[in-house]
């Protein structure tokens, strides 16, 4: 049976350690106090670029990582199919709760947080750490007028190609299928605005399965978003502007479940379609859709030619 | 045209967020679970929809704005209210 996070408790929890660090993703820097040494030296090693210097970079929100008070939360039901992974969040005034198999948490983006973990080590400290820190990020790009999208990124040419849609749409496979390209992630893609509020892709420490570690963070100005829709034959369908606002937004995870969202929602997503069209993407599994796709690139970029007649 | 009270001023749920993008709006759901896309004449009639405007204010302006009749206007505004009541957008 699922276990309610007892938020107080968690509060006055003590940490694993007495390390920190910091993870700064497009200048939004966040400090995590409570470590152990293991797990800060795992934090160096999952985020390399990303695990920033909190002398050179101060952080403007601290989250507490704290030894959670309970075995776990979510449950596992068991079964036959395999279960999609469960998060659940509430909203107490500011704060953002959100908790899952193995982690509760909250976050408050003008006031930072607080993360109890089941588990000090291996893969549940990890995968806790991480999806928790998603969540963060993913209120943290809103409140920074853009969105975490959940999407693969593939850099090619100097622009950023997203490939979106629901789990099982094939955004794995295209992200296999680009070689010659550079995969951002094939999960999850920051997009924020950027001068002259023209959006842009943003490397992030969340990658997914495809995408190695970057050496620098990079963003790249965005060349299309195209939601995956899995065919025998490759073509692509454009999609009108308020159409395309839709598809975008119904994939912003962990933050659409909140009314109080939803304009910030629509002007984050209105703001980067506004720059970049929105296509479905009709694909078979390989890599003829790129032609397709580079091809459309193309034509949208070349200067418009004299009217005719 | 009976059933109308068109002297009512409905009102959208605030919670449910309402953008258009050339001529065309966008709805996040209150629950945030669907995002949908209006078309011009929901874009228009979900606009007015702020407590202030009659139902009688809104078929006109569905008249004068689609050049349709106003019985057309009726029925197609009621159709849609309904659907919104389904959808928990109107409080």
């Amino acid at each position: 049976m699922d276990r309610y996070p007892d938020w107080a408790a968690l509060q006055g929890a003590p940490g694993f350690g007495t390390s920190e660090r910091f993870l700064d993703v497009a200048g939004m820097t966040v400090r995590l106090e409570g470590f152990s040494r293991g797990q800060a030296d795992w934090f160096d090693a999952r985020y390399g670029v990303f695990a920033a210097d909190g002398r050179r970079r101060p952080a403007r929100w601290e989250i507490a990582v704290r030894q959670a008070d309970a075995g776990g939360y979510l449950q596992l039901r068991g079964g036959p199919e395999p279960e999609m992974y469960r998060l659940e969040q509430e909203r107490e005034g500011t704060r953002v709760r959100a908790w899952s198999y193995r982690f509760a948490g909250w976050f408050d983006v003008a006031a930072g947080g607080a993360l109890g973990l089941c588990d000090g080590e291996g893969r549940g400290f990890e995968s806790s750490l991480e999806n928790f820190l998603r969540v963060v990020y993913a209120h943290l790009a809103l409140e920074a007028g853009g969105f975490l999208f959940h999407a693969a990124g593939v850099v090619r040419g100097g622009r950023a190609f997203l490939f979106f849609g629901p789990s099982g749409s094939g955004k794995t496979t295209t992200a296999r299928l680009s070689a010659g390209g550079r995969v951002l992630s094939d999960d999850l893609i920051l997009v924020l605005p950027g001068e002259g509020k023209r959006f842009r892709a943003v490397s992030i420490p969340f990658r997914g399965h495809v995408a190695e570690l970057p050496d620098e963070q990079a963003s790249f100005p965005i060349a299309g978003f195209y939601r995956l829709v899995k065919d025998q034959e490759v073509r692509l369908e454009p999609l009108e502007r308020a159409r395309g606002v839709s598809e975008v937004a119904g994939s912003l995870p962990f933050v659409t479940d909140r009314p109080e969202n939803g304009l910030r929602i629509l002007e984050a997503v209105g703001g980067a379609v506004a720059g970049a069209p929105v296509y479905r993407l009709h694909f078979r599994k390989d890599p003829s859709f790129w032609e397709a796709v580079e091809q459309q690139a193309r034509e949208a970029r070349a200067p418009a030619g004299p009217a005719a007649g | 045209m009976t059933g109308m009270e068109w002297e009512a001023r409905p009102r959208r749920n605030p919670e449910a967020a309402f953008r258009e993008y050339e001529g065309e709006a966008v709805v996040v759901l209150p629950s945030g679970a669907e995002i949908n896309v209006l078309n011009p004449v929901g874009g228009l009639v979900f606009r007015l929809l702020d407590g202030r405007h009659t139902m009688r204010e809104i078929v006109d302006a569905v008249c004068g704005e689609f050049e349709v009749p106003a019985e057309e206007a009726v029925q197609d505004v009621q159709a849609f209210l309904d659907e919104l009541r389904g959808h928990r957008l109107l409080v």
